[in-house]
C-alpha cells in the first residue's frame, strides 16, 4: 500500500531497539519510505491532538472545549517542518550529506516513540490520581526524551556527522527556526503594508 | 394610529420608571460578580444591598468631619471615630445614637485628641484609640477618662529616626497590643500590656516579592562600594494598611499595594504566619479585582484600606480605589462583592473603613461623613448559611443549601465544591466528581477520584481479575502461537495415525 513494504515497517521498528545502527542501515540500503514518513507525521499530529483533548482532567490544563485545530497543527507539524527546513539549511552549509527527503524521513521516524507511548499515557492519565502524578510526569519525560534522542541520532546518521557537530548544527537549527519565524512575521507585516498601500492608491485614483 | 400611541407609551415609561423603581424595596447600584476559573468576572446576584445611609445630621449631632474608623464593639454597639470633631460616636443595634464620647479627662484635667485614626473596643468597655498626631495610643473608658497614655516604645529593635505614628490598634485575648504605625514596613509593633508595656518586637511584616528587577539589583549591589550601596534605595517589604482580630485570636491583615498584586489579604496566627488557604495549594491569589491598565498603561490596582472579620471564617475587605467591598472565605474564595464609587445609595466618595455589625456590613465614607448600611439578600443569606455548615465540616447537610445557591448563581465555584464534598461524603463519588470538576479544585477532585477508583475496582473485582487473567492467557498464547500450532499439528498427526 502506498509503496510501503514490509521491510520498511520492520526497519522502522528496529529503530526502537538500536537507533544508531538502524538509521545507518536505513540510510545505506535506502529503506526509508516517504509515504511511511507522511503517515507517521499524520499519526504524530493525531497523538498531539488526542493528548490535548483526552488526557485526564487531573493532568489536563488546556481548555478542552476550545480547540483550534489549525493552531494545534501550527504548534506540532508546523514546528516540525520548520525544524526540517532550518536543519536542512544549516546542514547544507556545514557539509551535511543528507538530502531533504532524508531529513524528512528521519524526523518522521523519530516521532515513533511519541506515537507509541502517547495512547498508554493518555489512558493511564485517566485512571491516575494526583498522588501518582510523579509516574505520569516520568512517562511524559520518557516520551519526549526518547523522541529527542531519536531526533538526534537520526539527524547524526542522515548527515553523517560526528556527535559534536550534530549538537552544534541542532543548536543552529533552533536559531534557524527563530530566524524563519522572524522572516515570516516580517513578510506578513510587509504584505499587509503593501496591500494597504495598493488599497489607498486605488482609492486615491478612484477620486481623481 | 400606531404612530401616535408610541410616543405616549414611551413618555409613560419614562415618567413612571422612577416610580416603578422606587416601588421595589431595594436596588443594587453596583455590579455584582464572581470570578470564574479563567479569572473572568461573570455576573452574580447581589449578596448585599444598601439599606440606608446615615450621617451626623440624622442623629442630631451635626455633620461628621473626616471620620476615620468604624468598629463593632463586643458589647453590641457600633463605634465611629469622628476625627475632625474629636469625638467618638456610639450607635445601638438600630443605628440610632446611643452615646457621644466627646469630653475626655486625664487626671481630672480636660484633654483633647489631635487626630484619632483608629479605635478598638474591648469587652470590658475600654476603648483603645490610636492618635497619629499625638503619636500616642490612648485607652479611655466609656466616660472619657484616660486610663493609659502610651508613647513610642523604647527599644534597640527600632531603627534610628523611627517615628511612632499609630494609625490602627488591636488587642488580642492575651493582652498583647498590636499597634500599626504608618510607614513601618517591619510590621505592627507588639506591646505586652501585662508586662509593664514591654515591647515584644514586630509582627506580621509583608515579605518582599522577588522580581527579576530586584534580583538584578541584588547582584548589582554585590559589586558596588559601600558608599554607593548606602545611597541606593533599599528593598523593603510594603507596609500593611489595616488589621482586625477575630474572636479566636487570628489577625486579619490587608495591604493596599503589593508589587506582584498577590496575597494582599492575610490571616496571621500568633507567630505571624499566614494561615489563609488558597483554592489551589501553594498558588498565591490576587485578591480584589485584577489589575486594569488604562489607555496610557497606568495600572489601576486594588487598594485595600480596611478589613473586618465577619463570621464562619468569612471576612470582608474594602477597596478604596473602586469603592468595593470584597467578601472572602477562609479558603480565599470570593463569595460577594458590592459597592462602587459614585453618588447613589450604595456608592461611596471616599470609603475609609468598614465594620461587620450584626449580619450587616457598615461602610464609613470620610468625605461625606456618613455610614452606609448593607444588608444581606436572600441569596447572600443562603451562601452564608451554606458556608457556616461548610466551615464546620458538615458537608452532607450543606448540599441542599448549595443547590439552592447554585439555582441562583450557576457561576459560583464554591457551591460546586460544597456539593462535591457533600456528595463524596455520602458516597456518591461519580456525581461528586462531576461537581468537583466544575469547582476546578484538582486537589479535592483527586482525593475523591481515588475513592471512586477504589470503589469501582472493589465492586468489580471478580470481573476485573477474570479479564486480567484472560488477557494474560491471550498474550501468552499469542507469543507461543508457533509452539501451539506445532502441538496441534502433532496431535492431529497422531489421530490420523490411529
Amino acid at each position: 500500500m502506498l509503496g510501503i513494504k514490509k521491510r520498511h515497517i520492520t526497519g522502522l521498528f528496529s529503530i526502537l531497539k538500536s537507533p544508531i545502527e538502524a538509521f545507518d542501515v536505513m540510510r545505506h540500503q535506502g529503506e526509508g519510505s516517504l509515504a511511511l514518513a507522511t503517515v507517521l507525521y499524520l499519526l504524530f499530529f493525531a497523538m498531539v491532538v488526542a493528548g490535548r483533548q483526552w488526557t485526564g482532567y487531573l493532568f489536563n490544563f488546556s481548555r478542552v472545549e476550545h480547540l483550534n485545530i489549525f493552531i494545534m497543527m501550527a504548534l506540532s507539524l508546523g514546528l516540525v517542518f520548520l525544524f526540517i527546513i532550518a536543519n536542512m539549511a544549516v546542514c547544507t552549509l556545514s557539509d551535511g550529506e543528507g538530502s531533504l527527503s532524508d531529513v524528512y524521513v528521519v524526523t518522521a521516524y523519530a516521532t515513533l516513540p511519541f506515537i507509541l507511548l502517547s495512547p498508554p499515557i493518555i489512558l493511564l492519565s485517566n485512571v491516575m490520581s494526583l498522588g501518582e502524578g510523579t509516574y505520569y510526569g516520568l512517562m511524559t519525560i520518557v516520551k519526549y526524551g526518547w523522541f529527542a534522542v531519536l531526533l538526534f541520532t537520526g539527524n547524526m546518521s542522515a548527515h553523517q556527522f560526528t556527535f559534536k557537530k550534530t549538537v552544534f548544527t541542532l543548536l543552529l537549527s533552533v536559531a534557524g527556526i527563530l530566524i524563519l519565524l522572524f522572516m515570516m512575521f516580517l513578510g506578513f507585516a510587509l504584505m499587509t503594508q503593501l496591500t494597504e498601500f495598493i488599497r489607498t492608491f486605488y482609492n486615491e485614483i478612484l477620486f481623481i | 394610529m400606531k404612530k401616535r400611541i408610541l410616543p405616549f407609551i414611551l413618555a409613560a415609561i419614562f415618567i413612571f420608571n422612577p416610580i416603578i423603581a422606587a416601588a421595589s424595596p431595594r436596588e443594587a447600584t453596583f455590579n455584582s460578580y464572581v470570578f470564574n476559573q479563567h479569572g473572568r468576572a461573570v455576573p452574580a446576584p447581589a449578596s448585599y444591598l444598601p439599606l440606608f445611609a446615615r450621617s451626623g445630621d440624622d442623629w442630631g449631632i451635626g455633620p461628621l468631619r473626616n471620620p476615620s474608623d468604624i468598629t463593632a464593639g463586643p458589647d453590641g454597639y457600633l463605634y465611629i471615630a469622628d476625627t475632625g470633631n474629636n469625638r467618638i460616636i456610639v450607635l445601638d443595634e438600630n443605628f440610632e445614637l446611643a452615646d457621644v464620647i466627646d469630653e475626655f479627662t486625664m487626671n481630672n484635667a480636660p484633654f483633647t485628641f489631635a487626630h484619632i485614626s483608629g479605635i478598638f473596643v474591648l469587652p470590658d468597655g475600654r476603648i483603645h484609640i490610636a492618635d497619629q498626631d499625638l503619636r500616642r495610643v490612648v485607652t479611655i473608658n466609656r466616660e472619657g477618662e484616660i486610663l493609659m497614655y502610651l508613647g513610642s516604645p523604647e527599644s534597640e529593635l527600632l531603627a534610628e529616626g523611627f517615628l511612632f505614628t499609630p494609625i490602627s490598634v488591636i488587642e488580642d485575648p492575651s493582652g498583647i497590643l498590636y499597634i500599626l504605625s504608618r510607614g513601618s514596613y517591619q510590621g505592627a509593633l507588639m506591646v505586652d500590656l501585662q508586662r509593664d508595656n514591654l515591647f515584644l518586637g514586630f509582627f506580621g511584616a509583608n515579605t518582599v516579592a522577588m522580581s527579576a528587577g530586584q534580583l538584578g539589583q541584588i547582584l548589582w549591589r554585590r559589586i558596588m562600594t559601600r558608599e554607593q550601596r548606602e545611597r541606593m534605595i533599599q528593598i523593603i517589604p510594603v507596609e500593611f494598611t489595616n488589621f482586625d482580630i477575630c474572636p479566636r485570636g487570628f489577625i486579619y491583615v490587608c495591604t493596599a499595594f503589593s508589587e506582584d498584586n498577590l496575597g494582599q489579604l492575610r490571616v496571621l496566627n500568633s507567630n505571624g504566619n499566614n494561615i489563609l488557604r488558597t483554592p489551589q495549594v501553594n498558588v498565591p491569589v490576587n485578591y480584589g479585582d485584577p489589575v486594569f491598565y488604562t489607555s496610557r498603561y497606568v495600572p489601576v490596582t486594588t487598594s485595600f484600606v480596611d478589613i473586618t472579620y465577619m463570621q464562619n471564617g468569612v471576612f470582608a475587605a474594602l477597596d478604596r480605589q473602586r469603592g468595593r467591598v470584597f467578601v472572602y472565605t477562609n479558603d480565599s474564595h470570593m463569595v460577594a462583592v458590592f459597592g462602587q464609587i459614585g453618588d447613589q445609595l450604595g456608592r461611596f466618595t471616599n470609603p475609609v473603613a468598614l465594620a461587620s455589625f450584626n449580619d450587616t456590613i457598615v461602610v464609613l465614607d470620610a468625605t461625606r461623613g456618613e455610614i452606609t448600611v448593607f444588608e444581606r439578600t436572600e441569596y447572600g443569606e443562603l451562601v452564608m448559611r451554606a458556608l457556616a455548615l461548610h466551615d464546620q465540616g458538615r458537608y452532607e447537610e450543606s448540599v441542599t443549601l448549595w443547590r439552592a445557591v447554585l439555582a441562583r448563581n450557576i457561576n459560583l465555584e464554591l457551591a460546586y465544591l460544597g456539593i462535591g464534598r457533600g456528595l463524596s461524603r455520602s458516597g456518591y463519588f461519580q456525581d461528586a466528581l462531576w461537581y468537583l470538576r466544575r469547582a476546578n479544585n484538582r486537589q479535592v477532585y483527586s482525593e475523591v477520584f481515588e475513592m471512586h477508583r477504589n470503589q469501582f475496582t472493589n465492586d468489580r473485582f471478580n470481573l476485573l481479575a477474570l479479564g486480567f487473567a484472560f488477557v494474560c492467557l491471550a498474550c501468552i498464547s499469542f507469543a507461543q502461537r508457533k509452539r501451539i500450532a506445532r502441538m496441534v499439528k502433532r496431535r492431529k498427526a497422531t489421530h490420523v495415525g490411529h
